[in-house]
């Protein structure tokens, strides 16, 4: 049995499929994956033009679709949620595929991760480097003192600056093999979309754009749709959106009957895109952050016809609106609690000391009343929305 | 999750899931399964994309429905061996109430 050690086999899946084809056409089949110690297992045969797939499946054991076996998938090795499947057919006649997805959402997690341990220990490493820094500039001199103990921080320095390589490798291999994956989908889509007419492209204005911000739409998303939908009546149409999503530019037109649908994804797959996009909505705005993403979809209709829906039934909508408010109020809450202690102790100083009350005093106050209403504005849309479902239902 | 705890989770089920889980009696896009379901309703059920997206995205979870990619790399939803189990169990509840509605119908006219 051959082994071979591959420390970073998962971060571009491609290119380890590739390699795992190579090996069998040497001879060498896959049989076993250990993750722990990211060893791959081979077998000696005659060689074999196969083709492999990785897949990562966070909601299933090891069963395939029977489409996949259908086709002549069969799984090679398994190991926890990763699956590496096999297929013996000539590439022409393969037609389906484990879906990427998977290992997209999983990839950016782990990137997520050493994001954090990165920010962590850049901030040490400055911290240390400061210190040194202002006693250099105070005497002109470091002291070192001699001690057995040097070895250990030698060694942790090297730690540091290991785990900094390896986080760094890690982030922009993933980020360039995720944007590989998903290209990937796009490349085939547009193949197909060659026999297909394009997609209309929204027209350059002949006119200004009427500019618009609004701010905190977020926590009411159900007042910007309202919002637009009556702009639209008043023949302002939306043209696009601003990159961080405060900006709305409008075209004056004709007045048009539009629904819109403002929505927040805790993470995002493409089949969210295409289900959306192949009922007939437009994406007019998709916020770039991986971590916090809203959608802004929209959609046109004739009048007298029933405005279309995203939600027909209220409890997929209200699953995802107390998901929302939930995930907001936890990330809120941290601050709400640091606001509410600084602003307490900038009103006791105020009381007992006497000192003038300036500008920057009542700063934490009003970061303290503005990440309140965030979360009240929130949960009232969620309230809101219940009303809406439990009239529409009664 | 096992058998049970997804009867129990699912049935009886809302019109959406089970007009959903009808459909795939082949694999289909998550638009393709809102086509045939206003189809089979005759056009009465004209189901949202969210909430397709959001009952799909609950019984992958739930390991009634699986996924693979055609060869645009678009996903495709494909009914598990569970589904089966569950759609089954459904669809024999809504004959026994079949049956009663056409026992009793005459009483009430």
């Amino acid at each position: 049995m051959k082994k071979a050690i591959k420390p970073f086999w998962s971060y571009d899946v491609e290119q380890t499929e590739n390699w795992l084809k190579g090996m069998a056409s040497q001879g060498y089949i896959l049989k076993k994956l250990k993750r722990a110690s990211r060893t791959f297992y081979f077998e000696q045969a005659t060689p074999q033009n196969l083709s492999y797939r990785i897949s990562f499946d966070r909601n299933q054991g090891p069963v395939l679709a029977s489409s996949l076996t259908e086709n002549g998938w069969e799984i090679a090795a398994a190991s926890g949620k990763w699956q590496i499947l096999k297929n013996s057919y000539s590439e022409k006649d393969i037609k389906t595929a484990p879906v990427r997805q998977g290992i997209i959402t999983h990839n950016r997690n782990v990137s997520f991760v050493f994001f954090g341990l990165l920010f962590y220990l850049l901030g040490v490493l400055l911290a240390n480097v400061s210190t040194l820094a202002s006693s250099w500039f105070q005497d002109g001199t470091i002291a070192v003192e001699p001690s057995p103990l040097w070895a250990i921080t030698y060694l942790f320095l090297a730690l540091t600056f290991g785990a900094i390589g390896l986080a760094s490798y890690s982030i922009v291999k993933i980020k360039k093999s995720n944007q590989a994956m998903l290209q990937e989908k796009a490349a085939a889509a547009a193949e197909k979309q060659k026999h297909h007419q394009p997609t209309p492209k929204i027209p350059q204005p002949s006119g200004d754009f009427v500019k618009k911000v609004k701010l905190g739409w977020m926590y009411a998303p159900d007042r910007l749709e309202s919002w637009l939908e009556k702009m639209e009546q008043q023949g302002y149409q939306l043209h696009h959106v601003g990159t961080i999503g405060t900006v709305f530019y409008f075209v004056k037109g004709e007045p048009r009957c539009m629904s819109y649908h403002a929505e927040y994804m805790s993470t995002v797959e493409s089949s969210y895109f295409s289900i959306y996009e192949d009922a007939g909505w437009l994406k007019i705005f998709e916020s770039w952050s991986a971590m916090e993403k809203w959608v802004i979809w929209s959609r046109e209709y004739r009048e007298g016809e029933e405005k279309p829906r995203i939600y027909t039934e209220g409890s997929s909508h209200l699953k995802r609106a107390r998901r929302m408010a939930s995930l907001y109020t936890i990330l809120f809450l941290p601050m709400l609690f640091i606001y509410a202690l600084n602003a307490n102790r900038e009103f006791q100083e105020f009381m007992h000391e006497g000192t003038t009350l300036s500008l920057f005093g009542v700063l934490p106050a009003i970061a303290f009343v503005l990440f309140l209403s965030f979360i009240y504005r929130m949960w009232a849309y969620y309230i809101r929305l219940r009303k809406h479902y439990s009239v529409l239902n009664s | 999750m096992n058998a049970d705890k997804v009867m129990k989770k699912y049935i009886p089920m809302t019109e959406t899931a089970y007009y959903i889980l009808l459909s795939l009696t082949e694999p289909r896009h998550g638009y393709g399964i809102v086509k045939h379901v206003e189809e089979i309703s005759g056009g009465r059920l004209r189901l949202g994309s969210g909430t397709v997206y959001g009952t799909l995205t609950k019984m992958q979870k739930d390991g009634v429905i699986t996924v693979f990619a055609d060869e645009e790399r678009k996903t495709l939803y494909e009914i598990t061996d569970l589904g089966k189990q569950l759609i089954l169990a459904e669809i024999g509840r809504l004959k026994e109430l079949h049956q009663n509605a056409v026992k009793y119908e005459g009483d009430f006219l």
